[in-house]
């Protein structure tokens, strides 16, 4: 399997960690991540300058289709918006035909089809480049069943619950990621590493890291809010999928008596024995 | 004696200037809440061995594009070479043995060190040439040549090629050689000069302006010329300082060249007027040494023996212009390569997201303060389209860490009374929002004051809220304002919900929703669109609402600012 390693820029300076994490963790399940001179994903363009913010998504995925490879990124930002920008490339003439201007000024352009590198069968397919999303690969082409057989080390039973993300679950329309008022696939993945998971009102919520620069008071109630809730709920740890809401729960570390929030790929490296600080399992473990 | 007085000059008066730098830099960083604690704490946990090593070595660049490493090592190991061993060597003759600036290697190795050079500076102004994107935003600027920066190459270039020049007269120069009969043997007025004067004008290019027939002084001169003979006298007297100058490959066939010119060389002395104007050129290099871009020789040690700050150290250090780091950078445009930004600079067309561009006008703000407003929003909006994603901090060659500067500018412009448009939006009342500006009026004006010309052409937005089939068919049943996590989390600042938003539309008034706090503050978390039993795209709506209030909220900081400085 060869895909297109997209980190995204929180990725790049505010958390290597989760970056590194998931890279080994790839490498380990036998996945070859290629590295492009990507740029942003567009997302935190488009309150501002949307054709800008399309540019910048359409930009990346032709740089993915100049190698004939789909795009894998660990953040749920940046594929929601990856996908956003290809959902406004087709849909509006005018935000296309200065895109296209715009690539063309360093000699890309954008095609439909293309030859691309399928991860699934492992052969050359002519189709469109697919944005994918690290829960996505390993739920629908590396498989549950396949990860269970891997772990080696299932973790001990402690109480999860999950922060979803919102910009892979909606727009569905747009995004086509999971159910997004019952989402699945990130619940029967942490279920995989031995981890329980448990129900509570904020799975879906936004994590408030949106808003975290220009109206800080809400981001900081709404993360309480959060903490306050799993708690509520009996949760041990809340595990992440989204390098902002990661970023965002980590902000609070001097709150409270504190709820732990941490990465889905530590989780799981540590289920599958991984070496590195992150994964080590003894964090996890129930005090 | 003259030389020296005049060097120690130079010396002193650029070392005031370096001083002078230096001092500038710390006073204008009090401007801004300096904190003398950080201060000495940086003192000590500074990178030394870092610096050194990126200093000598330029590891930093090798890693950003070995190309331009070779480039830059051309020049840096030539002039290296040349300050230590040609221009230093009343010093730094006795770490060699037999040290004579006309023999062999020294001459070679000269030459070679001045090809060296040549070529890298000749690099250097054919890189400038380039489609790098550093180029292409001066060309959309309409500047076409960048003088500041060229011009230390060009006079660089100078003083090779005059050093070049005045080796080759020197060697060709019939003075000197009389000169140096009359210093240094016995042969002066002697009838056997004759010999020594054909075999110098055959072997080592000097031009006799009369040819080698006479011998001043000596009125019958009737001895056969012979080499074999001038070849025992130029061992004798000659060769311990002066081999065969063919080894100075660009020198020597210089003064073969010029021998048509023999005659002027030795009326006009015109080898100690190249010698002069050589030398006027190496003290003009040092004299601007601090105000060139040849100050990165003293600012890059310094910026890069900075470390860099995580991300969680950000907060204590905010009010710390790094004004030493500014001066570090060389303008050579990797940053601006390599920026993830890059697509928003391509529409908006704001020369101030690219980071090279950033700090040229930070540079100006630390030193005028606010010296004009269009360049200043402009700033304002380009920092605020940078993601902190640290690719421009990672390949900087002179180690400026970027992501501390881009933080600080924000809290500096802040402080200067140009928030970023949030906080201008936030701000502002309805009343105030709604008052000048209407939809449609005046765009090109309000073009002009963002630089973001995108932004107020409705064709280039989504076109939702110019369809009115997209929300006029809400039926206000407030299912989006109910799940919405604003209208939740923040009963104070917030003043309508995602329906009310709609209806405001509904009512044609898409100039005041894009003043709502409920459109800035909007987590774009979807959740509205999502539970839409009308299929409106709320939440897209709500983000075209903001990007068309982009321009009002710049205008509307402009206008204060202009009312600041009244």
């Amino acid at each position: 399997m060869r895909l297109a390693y997209f980190p995204g820029c929180k990725i790049l300076y505010h958390h290597k960690d989760f970056g590194e994490a998931s890279e080994t963790l790839m490498k380990h399940l036998g996945v070859t991540l290629v590295r492009l001179p990507f740029n942003c994903c567009g997302n935190p363009a488009r309150g501002k300058n949307l054709t800008a913010s399309v540019l910048a998504a359409i930009k990346n995925i032709c740089m993915a289709q100049e190698k004939g490879l789909d795009i894998l990124t660990p953040c749920k930002c940046c594929f929601g918006q990856l996908k956003h920008g290809v959902h406004w490339y087709t849909a509006n003439k005018d935000i296309r035909e200065a895109v296209d201007l715009a690539l063309a000024e360093e000699g890309m352009v954008y095609k439909s089809e293309g030859l691309i590198h399928d991860p699934a069968t492992g052969s050359l397919v002519k189709r469109s480049v697919k944005v994918r999303h690290l829960l996505d690969l390993l739920f629908h082409d590396i498989g549950v069943e396949k990860l269970e057989k891997k772990i080696q080390h299932p973790l001990p039973s402690a109480n999860i619950v999950l922060q979803q993300g919102c910009h892979a679950l909606r727009p569905f329309a747009i995004t086509q990621f999971d159910n997004p008022l019952a989402p699945k696939i990130f619940r029967s993945l942490v279920q995989a590493t031995g981890l329980k998971v448990l129900d509570w009102s904020k799975e879906t919520e936004c994590c408030g890291d949106p808003v975290t620069d220009t109206h800080k008071t809400m981001a900081d109630k709404m993360r309480q809010e959060k903490q306050v809730q799993a708690r509520r709920a009996g949760a041990d740890y809340i595990c992440t999928a989204c390098t902002h809401c990661q970023i965002q729960y980590e902000k609070g570390k001097a709150d409270l008596d504190d709820i732990k929030a941490v990465p889905f790929a530590y989780f799981l490296g540590a289920a599958l024995g991984l070496k590195g600080t992150v994964f080590a399992l003894e964090e996890y473990k129930k005090k | 004696m003259a030389v020296k007085i005049i060097v120690i000059t130079v010396f002193c008066l650029s070392l005031i200037g370096l001083v002078f730098r230096f001092v500038s830099m710390f006073r204008l960083g009090s401007v801004f809440e300096r904190r003398r604690t950080t201060l000495a704490a940086q003192v000590f946990q500074l990178n030394y061995f870092g610096s050194l090593f990126n200093t000598l070595f330029q590891v930093r660049l090798f890693r950003a594009s070995f190309l331009r490493w070779v480039a830059h090592g051309l020049v840096f190991a030539g002039f290296i070479y040349l300050i230590f061993v040609h221009a230093l060597d009343d010093w730094t003759y006795v770490f060699f043995d037999d040290y004579q600036p006309g023999i062999d290697p020294f001459r070679i190795l000269r030459n070679i060190a001045g090809v060296m050079v040549t070529i890298g500076c000749l690099a250097f102004l054919w890189r400038r040439t380039g489609k790098s994107r550093i180029n292409r935003e001066r060309v959309r600027r309409g500047l076409r040549f960048r003088v500041r920066g060229t011009l230390s190459i060009i006079l660089i270039l100078g003083v090779i090629f005059s050093g070049f020049m005045a080796e080759g007269l020197n060697i060709m120069s019939e003075p000197m050689f009389d000169d140096m009969v009359l210093e240094y043997s016995g042969l002066d007025g002697e009838p056997e000069l004759i010999h020594l004067k054909a075999y110098w004008e055959k072997y080592y290019h000097v031009s006799f302006e009369k040819g080698v027939s006479g011998v001043p002084g000596v009125d019958d001169v009737s001895e056969e010329i012979d080499l074999e003979q001038g070849q025992e006298l130029n061992e004798t007297y000659c060769l311990y300082c002066h081999t065969l100058p063919d080894t100075a490959f660009i020198s020597a066939p210089l003064a073969q060249l010029a021998s048509p010119i023999g005659g002027w060389v030795t009326q006009f002395r015109l080898d100690r007027v190249m010698y002069w104007i050589h030398f006027s050129l190496v003290m003009a290099l040092i004299l601007f040494l601090p105000f060139s871009r040849m100050f990165h020789l003293v600012s890059i040690p310094a910026a890069s023996a900075g470390k860099r700050m995580a991300p969680e150290q950000m907060g204590p250090q905010m009010g710390l212009l790094d004004l030493a780091s500014l001066s570090a950078c060389t303008q050579c445009g990797f940053c601006s390569q390599v920026c993830s930004v890059y697509p928003d600079y391509q529409i908006s067309e704001n020369p101030q997201v690219l980071p090279h561009v950033k700090i040229e006008s930070l540079k100006r703000l630390a030193g005028k303060g606010v010296w004009d407003l269009t360049t200043l929003t402009r700033l304002r909006s380009g920092n605020d389209d940078c993601t902190r994603c640290g690719l421009c901090a990672d390949i900087c060659p002179s180690g400026i860490d970027l992501v501390r500067l881009w933080t600080t500018a924000g809290h500096l412009m802040d402080r200067l009374g140009c928030p970023d448009n949030y906080t201008a939006a936030m701000e502002t009342s309805f009343t105030q929002w709604a008052d000048t500006g209407r939809p449609g009026e005046k765009t090109t004006v309000r073009a002009e004051v963002t630089g973001d010309k995108a932004s107020v052409k409705p064709d280039f937005l989504t076109g939702l809220i110019s369809d009115v089939e997209s929300f006029e068919h809400c039926v206000q049943c407030t299912l989006c304002t109910n799940t919405c996590p604003v209208v939740a989390y923040d009963q104070v600042q917030n003043d309508l919900g995602p329906h009310q938003v709609m209806n405001l539309l509904r009512l044609g008034e898409a100039h005041l929703a894009s003043g709502s706090k409920m459109v800035w503050h909007c987590l774009t978390c979807y959740s509205c669109q999502e539970v839409c039993p009308q299929s409106i795209r709320v939440a897209d709506i709500l983000l075209e609402l903001r990007c068309r209030g982009q321009v009002r909220a710049a205008e509307l900081t402009q206008a204060r600012l202009k009312g600041n400085q009244a």
